[in-house]
């Protein structure tokens, strides 16, 4: 752990001291609490129902899920491959670090500075829908933050997959942009077409059968809507979050799902990276 | 003992490229040893492989007896490297690099102490990213040498700066030998090696080609040194003195035979392998590096003045180029 910090702590210097990455953190910390100024101008009557949270989620969402998969990518997709190819990463490992203290290390100090803008960006919001008519739950504030935040770092932890796995800054960004295309564009866009193949295999009816809502709800933005949905804006209805809807496809299991997919990605690239030339 | 690296038998291919070819080295603990050859022959590839950046195809490398496959982070712990096409930390001022050194290896100090020592003070608490090339190189050497390492790895550790940055290199190898520590440098700059290396082993197209001392190495090539002098003529002494000294007979007659008796006198001296008369009416001898001034001061002793004279040693850079012709 101690050899990790050393890497973890020139890792967030370096991004709060230089220009880039520092105007991008700072924006993304605006947007939040911007959305929180913003949030009681779209309440109606808000002096007499008193603004919360929800009103945040609701008006924020969508920009939420482009918005932070893009930080998430950014913040990742260079941070390996970027000092592969300018030789920083030879400077790191000419001390005695392993190939894993340093990409934990970067993983880590990264994740810190995600973690800590979405905060300071929600608890600034939240302050201003408390402030004037509102009121926050503390709860839900828990719930919106980690869970905001554990969508960010699931595409931090692709972003940082990629960059480990390629040896070029170009693909890389090729493929980041890849990965936000289908993520925040074309996945949603999946589902009709999903249903007709199924259906022309004769493996659904009229609707998709849950086992297949399942893998297709198995996507990072859909999965932090449905726990968005299930704890803070307590939906009950609809295939997953209905009534008759069976367990694996409730809220509980997204959370679970998302804190998988901030693993694994970052995980599966590692591995490779232990093993390569560089 | 072992030594301070051992690579037995160490082979890189890159698809069907073969960078490095079965390559055995022993460098001992304690030596200055220098790497040298072309770009691309392979000295990097090995550097590479040293410090697990790359893995050997075949074969193994050692460090201090820690594989450096397996067991690289302690290898690199007794390290100090100057790596190749290393770039200076984003955002970090020169003072934060020596810092971040000092944090991974574990040792106390004053970073400044370093800085001085490659005499970069003055930019400590700028941002790295500034510095010239010639000032990265010094501020990574400084980090290099952090916590006293017991082997110094320096790739190409004068490129980039200047005469007088190359000059204060060579002394920190040496102050840094002197130390104790044992150092490993390449470069494709023969003077750079030859002031302070105490062998040298030769890379071309992949494969060791030769490792010796730097006097070892111009021997085995043959390499005498050329001895051109100007004699005053009128010195020479006459035959019978020449016989006297224990040269062989000759007869003069004419001012011709001066310069006969002149070859003569000087053939006569232990020592010369051949003498001849130069175009210009100076005198070539030939003889091994360690009798030539012996050979100046007989001549001296025989009553012949010497006017001046000039030594023309075999550089490394051509005993160099006759080892890289000789494997093609």
């Amino acid at each position: 752990m101690t050899r990790w910090s050393t890497i973890t702590r020139k890792e967030v210097r370096s991004l709060v001291t230089s220009r880039t990455p520092k105007i991008g953190i700072g924006l993304v910390a605006v947007v939040f609490v911007v959305g929180g100024y913003i949030t009681p101008v779209t309440v109606e009557n808000p002096a007499v129902t008193s603004v919360a949270l929800e009103d945040y989620d609701r008006f924020l969402r969508g920009i939420v899920v482009f918005l932070v998969p893009l930080f998430g990518l950014l913040l990742g997709y260079r941070s390996v491959v970027g000092e592969r190819v300018s030789g920083q990463l030879a400077l790191t490992l000419s001390f005695p670090y392993s190939r894993t203290d340093v990409v934990f290390g970067k993983a880590l100090g990264r994740a810190l500075v995600l973690v800590a803008t979405i905060a300071a960006g929600t608890l600034g919001a939240a302050a201003l829908v408390e402030y004037p008519f509102g009121s926050v739950s503390l709860t839900t504030l828990a719930v919106f933050l980690s869970a905001t935040a554990l969508y960010g770092l699931v595409f931090l932890a692709i972003g940082i997959g990629l960059s480990t796995v390629t040896a070029s800054t170009r693909r890389a960004t090729v493929l980041t942009f890849a990965v936000f295309f289908l993520s925040a564009v074309a996945w949603p866009q999946l589902e009709g077409y999903l249903l007709d193949a199924l259906q022309y295999v004769n493996l659904a009816g009229e609707t998709l059968p849950d086992w297949a809502r399942f893998v297709y709800g198995a996507e990072p933005t859909l999965l932090y809507q449905r726990v968005m949905d299930a704890f803070v804006a307590d939906v009950t209805v609809g295939p997953y979050l209905g009534p008759s809807a069976p367990w694996y496809l409730g809220g509980g299991t997204a959370a679970v799902l998302l804190a998988v997919w901030a693993l694994l990605p970052a995980l599966g690239g590692y591995v490779r990276f232990r093993r390569a030339d560089l | 003992m072992s030594g301070a690296i051992r690579a037995r038998n160490v082979t890189k291919r890159f698809n069907s490229f073969t960078a490095v070819d079965r390559l055995d080295l022993t460098v001992e603990r304690g030596e200055v040893f220098g790497f040298l050859g072309h770009n691309g022959a392979g000295k990097s590839t090995t550097i590479n492989m040293l410090l697990d950046f790359i893995r050997p195809t075949e074969g193994s490398i050692e460090v201090f007896g820690h594989e450096t496959r397996t067991n690289s982070v302690k290898a690199r712990r007794r390290m100090g490297v100057l790596p190749e096409g290393y770039s200076v930390f984003s955002g970090l001022t020169g003072r934060q690099h020596v810092q971040f050194a000092m944090d991974a290896k574990g040792v106390d100090g004053e970073p400044l102490d370093l800085l001085d020592r490659v005499s970069i003070t003055e930019a400590a608490d700028r941002n790295a990213e500034g510095y010239s090339k010639g000032m990265a190189q010094r501020l990574v050497l400084a980090m290099a040498l952090v916590g006293e390492p017991d082997l110094l790895i320096l790739d190409e550790p004068t490129s980039g700066l200047d005469p007088a940055g190359a000059k204060a290199m060579r002394e920190i190898i040496l102050e840094e030998n002197e130390r104790g520590a044992t150092v490993f440098f390449s470069s494709h700059i023969l003077e750079q090696i030859e002031a302070v290396a105490d062998r040298v082993g030769i890379m071309h197209e992949g494969q060791l080609e030769a490792v010796d001392t730097i006097d070892g190495l111009r021997e085995m090539a043959g390499g005498e040194t050329k001895l051109v002098v100007t004699l005053d003529e009128s010195t020479v002494p006459a035959p019978e003195t020449v016989q006297a000294a224990g040269g062989a007979s000759t007869e003069t007659e004419s001012v011709e035979a001066d310069v006969s008796s002149c070859v003569t006198v000087i053939q006569g001296i232990d020592g010369v392998q051949n003498a001849w008369v130069e175009d210009d009416g100076q005198y070539g001898i030939t003889c091994a590096k360690e009798d030539k001034m012996d050979i100046l001061v007989e001549l001296n002793n025989s009553g012949v003045d010497v006017l001046d004279f000039t030594t023309d040693e075999p550089s490394l850079e051509e005993l160099f180029v006759e080892y890289t012709r000789r494997s093609e």
